[in-house]
């Protein structure tokens, strides 16, 4: 049914329609450098002045009359896609002859692709930037940074000092094995006698000490560096275990030798950067182990000499009995490895 | 997506291919087409003991070559009817390919690519397999494969996420590929191994048997482009062809008409219509009726054969309009696909 309009139309456009249309070329060619219409009205002009029906047309695109209609009105909400509408813009416009090209220009420029994500069936899952969901997950990542900042507050109003070497705690607990303290003070048990300063023992100034001594200390002395970790640890912490270790001590004070006071030194550490630090004192006790933060002081006491071992020593300020000790003369690459307390020992080279 | 997006393709770039049996082209998401070249290799056998080959042009250059070639040469399209008909020199055309796109400009830098291929709809396990493999042995990081219709209707920008039926023609080097797609699904797809090869072979059949003259593919093609059409129309065009008259044995030259041509292409121009119809034949009727209404879309370089769309509406009553830019719809769709994957998650369309 459709064939019959479209071999009238033929004919129509063989016998008259070439030279119509070259005339209509230029006529749009001259419209549109002064304004440029919609590609619509142009083809509905030039459709009319061909003298061809809306009909004809219609059927000749083989789409419904009235989307031929919305097409010259340039209303393209008819339409499924832009894609739709410059198909058929372009198949209008070869109908009449007329170029293609200049009829679709405009229009990609004013239309979008269609979404091609489908919605349905897809609503269902909730996806990851769900307002719940993205609370929930805000508030989970607070937490997390609220106790991170936190902990690390906390970590930095510790002053990490590592008071008391095996030396000082024992003679605070009143623990201790070795002979020197406990013959000076075996009754130190009492807390409230435990909160006395080191000074006593820095006071000694015989420094020979045997390296025997050390052998039986070592499991009370392990504990020390530990709980110097803790906030004043030489002040509260020793008292309940002083109490728990009460026993072994009683046992050790019979075999400890009753040798004349230890003398027990000061070795302070002062880091401008962090550094690794081991330390540990004449008799092989381990004073200090561990990364030691920036801006943080260390105080340990104990058995000249000490072996000491730094990890970035040029950010270490060494001080020994409150004196400077020079250690730059043992660093290498950074690293320094020395012992300090006495004399010989002092010089480079004689490790 | 925005920022992570832009992040994410500071450190990888996503490149789909329309490996098609007469041009492979390469769209680089973010840049366009880059890439536009005719899937011909040509290879050099070396002389010497060893006598190994080699590759002496691919692309453009080689199809230069096609049928021009001395006994040492041989030029060869790797792709036949829409899949791969030898492997290897697939792969080495693909790596070519992939590492021209690579070295231009700082992509170097980048790691290899994530690489989308278009295989037709009809393409079988083994030939997908050999394609998949192809690209990964061509330096691909990751190998997706994606109808052609659904990237070609995809590409042409077509609804194909609506609940209504759209219907895509892509009418390529090798295969015309039919479907009907709704809901981002493709719910019936067809693929004919016809495509521009066999018009150029059924003209060169004809001016065999009608001028007595033999002329090659070359010539075919460009009879084709210039006067070859699918409908009568008022406008003779002609155009002059030499070949070599197979009974003189001289090359000769001759003046062919379009209307000749159209009568040469009858036979395959009847299979496209044959396969169309059938479409349309099982196409569910609701899908029928949304297609009836808006009519098919034409894409593909056979899209641009004159009056194609014409002779579809005459014969099925129904509208056809052409693509923008057929020819590079399909490598257009598969960049498209690929953003869409990354936006939405892999499951979108029926990849593997």
């Amino acid at each position: 049914m459709q064939r019959k309009p479209n071999s009238i139309w033929n004919q129509t456009r063989r016998d008259g329609g070439v030279s119509d249309s070259k005339e209509e070329e230029l006529q749009q060619e001259q419209e549109a450098q002064t304004q440029q219409p919609l590609p619509g009205r142009r083809l509905a002009e030039a459709r009319e002045s061909a003298g061809i029906s809306r009909a004809e047309v219609a059927a000749q695109m083989r789409i419904n009359e009235r989307m031929v209609a919305s097409l010259e009105e340039d209303d393209y909400e008819a339409f499924p896609s832009a894609a739709y509408v410059s198909g058929y813009l372009r198949s209008y416009a070869r109908i009449l002859g007329l170029p293609e090209a200049e009829f679709v220009k405009p229009l990609s420029s004013r239309t979008e692709a269609p979404a091609i994500v489908s919605t349905i069936g897809r609503k269902e899952q909730v996806s990851s930037r769900a307002l719940p969901v993205r609370l929930v997950t805000y508030l989970l990542a607070g937490v997390v940074l609220v106790s991170l900042v936190m902990w690390l507050y906390t970590q930095r109003d510790a002053p990490v000092t590592f008071t008391g070497g095996p030396q000082d705690v024992a003679e605070e607990e009143g623990v201790d094995g070795s002979g020197p303290s406990l013959s000076v003070e075996p009754e130190n048990m009492s807390p409230d006698e435990a909160k006395e300063p080191e000074i006593p023992g820095s006071d000694d100034d015989a420094l020979e000490a045997e390296p025997d001594v050390a052998e039986p200390d070592e499991p009370v002395v392990k504990d020390a560096p530990v709980s110097a970790v803790d906030n004043r640890p030489a002040e509260t912490e020793p008292a309940p275990r002083g109490v728990q270790s009460e026993e072994t001590a009683a046992q050790q004070q019979s075999t400890a030798p009753l040798t004349a006071a230890t003398p027990v030194s000061r070795l302070e550490l002062r880091y401008q950067e962090k550094s690794w630090t081991e330390v540990s004192d004449n008799a092989g006790r381990r004073l200090a182990y561990g990364l030691i933060k920036a801006n943080q002081t260390l105080v340990l006491t104990g058995e000249a000499p000490f072996r000491v071992f730094l990890g970035y020593a040029p950010g270490v300020t060494v001080y020994y009995n409150d004196e400077l000790f020079d250690h730059s003369p043992f660093q290498r690459r950074d690293v320094a490895r020395f012992r300090v307390g006495r004399a010989e020992h002092n010089l480079p080279g004689s490790r | 997506m925005g920022m992570l997006g832009r992040f994410k393709g500071m450190f990888s770039y996503d490149i789909s291919i329309d490996l098609g049996t007469a041009n492979t082209l390469v769209y680089v998401r973010g840049e366009g087409i880059v890439l536009n070249e005719p899937s011909v290799v040509a290879i050099r056998q070396e002389a010497g003991p060893n006598s190994a080959k080699r590759i002496a042009a691919v692309g453009a250059e080689a199809k230069a070559m096609l049928g021009r070639t001395p006994g040492n040469i041989v030029a060869i399209r790797p792709m036949k009817d829409g899949v791969i008909a030898d492997f290897t020199i697939t792969e080495k055309m693909l790596q070519h390919f992939i590492r021209k796109v690579h070295e231009n400009k700082f992509k170097a830098f980048k790691p290899s690519p994530r690489v989308l291929i278009c295989v037709p709809c009809g393409a079988t396990q083994v030939e997908r397999r050999a394609i998949r493999e192809s690209a990964a042995g061509a330096g691909a990081r990751e190998v997706y494969l994606i109808e052609e219709p659904m990237a070609a209707a995809i590409g042409a920008g077509m609804p194909i996420s609506e609940a209504s039926g759209s219907m895509v023609l892509d009418v390529g080097g090798g295969t015309t590929e039919i479907a009907v797609l709704s809901l981002n699904g493709i719910v019936y797809s067809n693929s004919v191994r016809i495509g521009g090869d066999r018009f150029d072979e059924s003209i060169i059949n004809y001016v065999r048997r009608n001028y007595g003259t033999l002329i090659g593919e070359s010539t075919a093609e460009r009879i084709k482009e210039e006067i070859g059409s699918a409908y009568p129309s008022a406008e003779v065009r002609e155009v002059e062809v030499r070949g070599r008259n197979l009974a003189e044995g001289i090359p000769r030259s001759f003046t062919l008409n379009s209307n000749e041509i159209l009568e040469a292409l009858q036979e395959p121009l009847a299979g496209i219509i044959g396969a169309v119809k059938m479409a349309l034949e099982q196409t569910p009727p609701e899908l029928g009726a949304d297609i009836a209404e808006r009519g098919m879309v034409l894409t593909g370089g056979g899209a641009m054969l004159r009056d194609l769309d014409r002779l579809l509406m005459e014969e099925t009553g129904l509208p056809v309009i052409i693509a923008e830019d057929p020819l590079t719809c399909v490598a257009r769709g598969g960049g498209r696909a690929l953003e869409l994957m990354d936006e939405h998650g892999g499951d979108l369309f029926a990849m593997e």
